[in-house]
């Protein structure tokens, strides 16, 4: 065995532990939801269930309006990642290519709005959005996340890096500032596009004080939080059904970080964010 | 460059009038509101001055929270900033299986705090939840973690890094990639060991990705609220009670709106004074290449 | 309009450029002739590049007008002025293939999608790019790139090419076969280019008059031969030729061989003889520091008291370092300036 494939080895090996560490509750909690009757409580407790028994499934969607909740899930989580992909583009791109008077300012604001934690602003947005009457809507949980600091400053050092004369190029060519951002700054920041898309999905699937705050009716719960009343408002609901339940909950953004994550990193390693 | 004329303005429009709306605005809103007695359900506010800051600091229960916060943080943000250190020069020196593996590390970052607690929530428990089956088969009687005070916030803890030290797993592997290989080959032929090569080369140019991956640690860690919202609801016996829970509770479960805000405008403050401290530490330890 | 579209006139009228405090280019002013080929040459932050932007319509003249074909372009849009730049860097779109980078300001214009084949094929032809054109850029070498780039001018049959440096980035011998290619395309086209390059070569062998900066300023305009041998600064002196002009006091030469107002006394390195027959004007004992053997010729490095002198020898009849040699220069390849650096004979 040569020095490389040892050290190989090595790594690998010190990887182990960790990896079995991660992977462990996600496969108990699979495991979990489809174990019914007694065997949930069963001392000692078993590692696996004794059937694929999919009833716990087919429990948790009948038992809370579970489609409902990631459907609204859903909307407020894509709409939230369209807005914020194209107000973060528009804006990144005039802080990062133009000039123009009041661009510091623009730019400090934009900065700033990354330091200010969630709680600060929530007891406010609340009553701004009593006084539009957005409690329990929609536009309630979407519209205050539909610019973000973040995204305009990955964006800005993505498209900082575009060379000058590429630009000139395409003004050359013919093209007008709005074209050369959608025809060719944006398909060249395509990594950074969609790392940021992502990374605004997941975090919009995952909110959880603010909709905790501004919902009231079933109707409107985002998955997050309907899974917590699910869980204090049905005692006698086996935790199976409730270890189904997350399993569904937790799959859609599990599977898309599964399959972009790659990309994901990619973008964070070419967008020089490392501090 | 030529004049741009009002496009860029159009162009941030759209991103500066939420930020403004939801941010800034709330931001200098929860300033005034902390100076006020706001009336629960007519929103009426009366000026108090700076009487909420001094009942927050002559507070004993306030005190007990922000020493909940400060244990949390340690107990999750320096293992969550040193295993995902560790995990990714491990990754980084090409194991077999790597794809696969960075998947597994990564992936719990996806996982919301609230979900992850559901996860651990059964785990935990003291009888039926495997944890504590893994222990007894070792010989160890595990505790009723989440309901034992002593417990339960170190719990809360493993689960909030089981979750997030993925997060800066990602960061660490874009630091690491931006490491000249010439630069280890040319200390290995200096006869620098693996341990003189991480401490001379790689350290000096990753700090500037463990300054940014610590800061966002310690930022998250004071903001952490849906695992204790599930796992503990701030119990038992208030230990897992930190600032960010019970600036909820005063605001949604209590009403106390003008009090609440004067917790937020302090918890802003320590996380700004937190970020500062870190600057400027970093000044001097931080290489930027 | 299909086939060549000749050329047009560029007049630089009194353009002054200022970025902030610092003034990049003071009253300038050019004219080039439709058709013609003109080069701007000097070193770097002389100005020359801004000059060719100016012309571009990517940077505004902070005064005077700049005209193309007779009408002045201040506040036309750079797309409209009729010109297409070939840029050092290539600057092609990396996310598109060859042809869609050449088809790209043709699609813009709204041009018929058969006018668009045919002018990406006419051009693809002249710069053989058949084989690559579903191509990305990443793909190509570094001459292809370059070629791409000139055709990406082409295609839209602009009256004026305007060139930013375009071969820096190629090595030597590509630079050569480029060179030649552009000068064969400009004769075909019989459009004005104006080329900016700060290798004083590639400004000889290009062009039909060259335009000499330093500072913001034209030092000196006119064709290649006769600036080479009328410089009318000893900055254009030195500049241009190959190794560059000997310079030396002018009361370092016998007493009458340099006219009163002279200061400095300039001479090429091929006019110097130290091979003992002795040409009309002395210059004293030199020792030979180095030898620089090129294949027949040799560049040889003397030392002239505390001036440091090149010579030209024929590499088999070059002196061994070390050697001393008397060095003489004949009084008709003399050049004299003054104080100012101006020439005075």
């Amino acid at each position: 065995m040569g020095r490389e494939s040892r050290r190989r080895a090595w790594a690998t090996a010190i990887l182990l532990i960790p990896a079995a560490v991660q992977l462990f509750p996600l496969l108990y909690l699979v495991s979990m939801s489809f174990k019914v009757g007694g065997e949930v409580m069963a001392y000692p407790p078993r590692l696996l269930p004794n059937s694929l028994d999919w009833s716990n499934y087919a429990a948790a969607l009948r038992a809370a309006p579970l489609a409902r909740f990631l459907l609204n899930s859903a909307v407020v989580a894509c709409a939230i990642t369209a807005l914020q992909v194209v107000t973060s583009v528009l804006a990144a791109f005039a802080l990062a290519r133009m000039e123009f008077r009041g661009k510091a300012l623009a730019f400090a604001l934009v900065v700033a709005t990354m330091l200010v934690p969630g709680e600060v602003t929530l007891i406010p947005n609340y009553f701004t959005l009593a006084r539009l009457d957005w409690i329990d809507t929609y536009a309630g949980l979407i519209v205050p996340f539909s610019a973000s600091g973040f995204g305009i400053f990955l964006l800005y050092q993505f498209f900082r890096s575009i060379p000058k004369e590429l630009e000139e190029a395409a003004t050359l060519d013919g093209a007008s500032r709005l074209r050369f951002l959608v025809q060719i700054a944006v398909p060249l920041s395509m990594p950074a596009v969609l790392a940021f898309g992502v990374y605004a999905f997941i975090n919009a699937w995952n909110m959880y004080l603010w909709p905790l705050a501004v919902t009231q009716s079933t109707a409107m719960q985002t998955a997050q939080i309907g899974l917590g009343m699910f869980r204090s408002q049905n005692e006698s609901v086996s935790w199976g059904v409730i270890m189904a339940a997350t399993t569904i909950l937790i799959s859609p953004t599990v599977l898309l970080f599964a399959a972009t994550q790659k990309q994901f990193v990619r973008g964070i390693t070419m967008s020089g964010l490392k501090g | 460059m030529r004049r741009a004329g009002a496009l860029p303005w159009l162009l941030l429009l759209p991103a500066l009038l939420p930020l403004c709306a939801f941010i800034v605005y709330p931001a200098l809103e929860s300033l005034r509101l902390s100076l006020h007695e706001v009336a629960p359900f007519s929103g009426r506010a009366a000026f108090v001055g700076l009487e909420n800051y001094r009942l927050l600091a002559g507070s004993p229960e306030y005190a007990h929270c922000a020493r909940v916060s400060l244990l949390f943080l340690v107990y999750t943000a320096a293992p969550s900033v040193l295993i995902g250190l560790g995990v990714a020069l491990a990754l980084d020196a090409n194991p077999f299986f790597s794809g696969l593996l960075r998947t597994l590390f990564v992936l719990p970052v996806s996982i919301s705090s609230a979900m992850a607690a559901m996860l651990w929530i059964f785990l935990y428990n003291p009888t039926a939840g495997y944890l504590n089956r893994i222990l007894e088969l070792a010989g160890i009687a595990g505790p009723n973690w989440l309901g034992d005070p002593r417990w339960a916030l170190p719990a809360v803890a493993i689960a909030t890094v089981w979750k997030e030290f993925g997060f800066n797993v990602i960061f660490f592997l874009a630091g690491l990639a931006s490491v000249p290989p010439e630069l280890t080959e040319a200390a290995r032929l200096d006869g620098a060991g693996p341990w003189a090569r991480f401490r001379h080369v790689t350290l000096p140019i990753l700090s500037p990705t463990l300054f940014f991956v610590t800061v966002v640690s310690v930022i998250n860690s004071f903001q952490s609220f849906g695992q204790i919202h599930i796992l503990t609801g701030g119990g038992p016996a208030g230990r897992t009670d930190t600032l960010v829970y019970n600036l909820y509770r005063d605001a949604f479960v209590h009403f106390r709106t003008g009090y609440a805000s004067a917790q937020a405008v302090v918890l802003f403050v320590i996380i700004l004074a937190a970020t500062a401290i870190q600057f400027r530490l970093a000044q001097r330890r931080v290489h930027y290449g | 309009m299909t086939g060549t579209s000749h050329g047009v006139g560029v007049e630089l009228d009194k353009v002054q450029k200022r970025f902030g405090a610092a003034t990049i280019l003071h009253e300038l002013s050019l004219s080039v002739n439709p058709g013609e080929f003109m080069v701007l040459v000097g070193p770097s932050g002389c100005g020359k590049s801004t000059a060719l932007r100016l012309v571009a319509g990517l940077e505004e003249p902070t005064a005077g007008t700049v005209s193309i074909g007779g009408r002045v372009v201040n506040d036309v849009d750079p797309k409209d002025r009729g010109v297409a730049m070939v840029f050092q860097s290539y600057a092609l779109y990396p996310h598109m293939s060859v042809r869609e980078n050449l088809a790209f300001s043709l699609k813009l214009a709204g041009l018929a999608k058969s006018t668009i084949e045919e002018r990406v094929r006419e051009a693809v032809r002249a710069l053989s790019l058949e084989e690559h054109l579903d191509r990305r850029p990443s793909q190509l070498s570094g001459g292809q790139k370059q070629r791409v780039a000139m055709g990406r001018a082409m295609v839209r049959h602009p009256k004026v090419f305007l060139f930013d440096e375009p071969l820096s980035n190629l090595d030597a011998q590509l630079r050569v076969k480029m060179r030649a290619e552009i000068s064969l395309l400009h004769r075909k086209l019989r459009s004005t280019a104006i080329y900016v390059t700060h290798d004083q070569v590639e400004a000889m062998t290009l062009a039909d008059r060259i335009a000499v900066m330093r500072g913001g300023r034209i030092e000196q305009v006119g064709p290649p031969l006769e600036v080479f041998h009328q410089p009318k600064t000893q900055f254009v002196a030195s500049f241009i030729g190959t190794p560059s002009m000997n310079f030396v006091p002018a009361d370092l030469l016998p007493r009458g061989a340099a006219p009163a107002s002279a200061k400095t006394a300039g001479f090429r390195p091929e006019s110097v003889r130290i091979d003992g027959k002795a040409a009309g004007v002395a210059l004293g004992a030199a020792s030979v520091a180095l030898i620089e053997p090129l294949g027949t010729g040799a560049h040889v490095h003397l030392r002239l008291g505390e001036h440091a002198l090149t010579a030209e020898a024929r590499a088999d009849a070059a002196p061994a370092a070390g050697k001393k040699v008397e060095a003489s220069v004949e009084a008709k390849d003399l050049f004299f300036f003054d104080a100012e650096g101006a020439r005075v004979a």
